[in-house]
């Protein structure tokens, strides 16, 4: 039966946004608390992304409901000062996740700055992190779900949430991977920082974990149309290139010995596990409504 | 406790007239949909925010040349998967048992449509909200039935109290199971969903009338599915942690070495 979309672009980039940002967030806070003065910089440089792509995404969501002024339905029930809230419903626990978030990102990034400059404040911006962490990682588990709630055959299945979060983890680790490289460049230096090779080698596991994980979704959801579809002829060319090769195989075996390479290989390698995060969402979105 | 409202669609007696589907489209002020010839009788081809109910012509590929008929709409599940996804309460189910999307208060998010298990509600772009049949609430406070079941030629349609209506199945299932003692129709809506407010008496499998055979809650599940996905991602994050604190281990020990 013919099927109109529901769930577009917007909604594709949300989910694609709300997982990097989170993503750049558990980096930091794991620097963080157990990084030491080695990995400052990569915990800055997560917490100094986290909040915008989350509330870009948020944005995207808000302008592209059916009636963006009534958003507030979503915090607020009829009637003054009692909040909205649905515990059946993943959207309305979504909503509550990333109001949450970007407000307890916000603070962390703040602290972060006032403890660079000032150098107090570390104990609070560390307590704030933990707690901002776990609205993260429920964060990048969110997106899966909404759409694993569904009765869609594509979607409703139980890795979708675990496909979902380990990718936003790889966004995030290469969105601190970019932003560190595009440093990098900026000051024309040869070689990119050893940390940063290392958050490569790290991506390297995770994308393969990420790949083992998906090859088991395809596996798991092989005996739906559309799952076929997504690997076959019509999103065929963006699923095996795009998201397979360019946004898996090529920055696993990039970082797979973890060694210092340029700069600008390692801000274009990092811009792949981007796009192919965005096109993994933006496939399986469509896919499960075509 | 206020009686449970039920409508009994027997799929034997209709006829395919569409006189429910203009009856709607009267009563709720629906306007008329340009469409075009798709192959089928079935007109419109599908539900939309404007069409509420609509009588389904489906050819079963058995080499026999029929024709079933289901007169499709919202079936008011008493576990409605809409009431439970809608983020801003719009979707809500009543204590008669009726389901209805507040358009006042719907911000056209879409989860129910995505999340329906029988791909009901649907879409406005003029209103930016989610519509669909709302069982003639107006007509059902004042005492009367809903337009389609007023309006039915045929007795296809009875609308009532709950108790009352499931009787009438039952009475009608006994009467067709005689004609045919193999192949008893089954009251589809009783059991299933916590009982549908629209039961159909149906000769064939459900599937033949395109619906689930064993319709489900889709967001049964949904705890399993996040701790599915919190598992490995937390254990990626407890390896990352392992990888730093070894790798700021090493390094401080060669700079304090290198230091001396």
């Amino acid at each position: 039966m013919e099927h109109h979309i529901s769930w577009g672009i917007p909604v594709a980039f949300d989910l694609f946004l709300a997982g990097f940002g989170a993503g750049a967030l558990l980096l930091a806070v794991v620097a963080d608390l157990f990084g030491g003065k080695r990995y400052q910089k990569i915990m800055r440089t997560g917490a100094f992304i986290a909040p915008w792509p989350v509330l870009l995404g948020v944005i995207l969501l808000v302008v592209d409901l059916g009636n963006p002024l009534r958003f507030w339905e979503f915090l607020l029930r009829k009637g003054p000062g009692i909040l909205m809230f649905n515990p059946d419903s993943v959207m309305s626990i979504g909503v509550w996740l990333l109001t949450f978030f970007v407000i307890l990102s916000l603070v962390y990034l703040v602290l972060c700055l006032v403890s660079w400059v000032f150098a107090w404040g570390a104990k609070l911006r560390q307590l704030v992190g933990v707690v901002a962490f776990c609205f993260a990682l429920l964060v990048t588990v969110y997106t899966g779900v909404l759409l694993a709630a569904t009765p869609n055959p594509l979607w409703n299945s139980v890795l979708l949430p675990a496909v979902f979060s380990i990718s936003a983890l790889s966004t995030g680790i290469a969105g601190v991977v970019f932003v560190l490289a595009l440093g990098r460049i900026y000051k024309r230096a040869v070689k990119i920082d050893p940390f940063v090779s290392e958050l490569e080698k790290i991506n390297s596991r995770v994308i393969g974990l990420l790949l083992l994980i998906i090859i088991l979704f395809v596996l798991a959801g092989i005996g739906s149309a559309q799952m076929r579809m997504i690997i076959g002829l019509r999103f065929g060319f963006l699923w095996w290139v795009g998201i397979v090769g360019l946004g898996l195989i090529v920055p696993l075996l990039f970082g797979i010995k973890g060694k210092a390479n340029k700069p600008q290989a390692s801000l274009v390698v990092s811009a792949l596990v981007l796009l192919g995060g965005f096109l993994l969402r933006y496939v399986i979105l469509m896919g499960g409504q075509i | 406790m206020i009686a449970k409202k039920a409508m009994l669609i027997d799929v034997s007696k209709c006829i395919a007239c569409r006189a429910c589907q203009v009856a709607c489209k009267q009563w709720n002020q629906l306007p008329a949909e340009k469409t075009h010839f798709t192959g089928s009788y079935q007109n419109p081809p599908r539900l939309s925010a404007t069409t509420w109910t609509l009588v389904n012509f489906i050819e079963p590929e058995d080499g026999e040349t029929r024709w079933l008929f289901r007169k499709q709409q919202c079936l008011h599940c008493t576990e409605a998967t809409c009431v439970l996804v809608c983020p801003t309460g719009a979707a809500k189910r009543r204590e008669d048992g009726i389901v209805i999307i507040d358009q006042e208060a719907c911000t056209g998010c879409k989860d129910c449509i995505e999340s329906c298990p029988f791909n009901t509600p649907q879409y406005d772009p003029e209103t930016g909200t989610v519509r669909k049949c709302t069982f003639c609430l107006d007509r059902v406070e004042n005492g009367l039935e809903p337009a389609c079941a007023k309006a039915c030629p045929t007795g296809a349609i009875t609308f009532g109290e709950r108790e009352e209506i499931l009787q009438l199945a039952r009475k009608r299932q006994s009467i067709l199971a005689e004609k045919n003692p193999a192949d008893a129709p089954r009251i589809y809506g009783e059991k299933e969903l916590g009982g549908l407010g629209v039961m159909y008496l149906l000769p064939e499998k459900a599937s033949a009338y395109g619906l689930l055979e064993n319709p489900r809650l889709p967001i049964r599940n949904v705890v399993f599915k996040w701790i599915v996905g919190i598992i490995p991602a937390a254990a990626v994050l407890y390896g990352i942690r392992r990888y730093l604190r070894e790798k700021k281990t090493v390094a401080g020990v060669k700079s304090d070495s290198g230091g001396d």
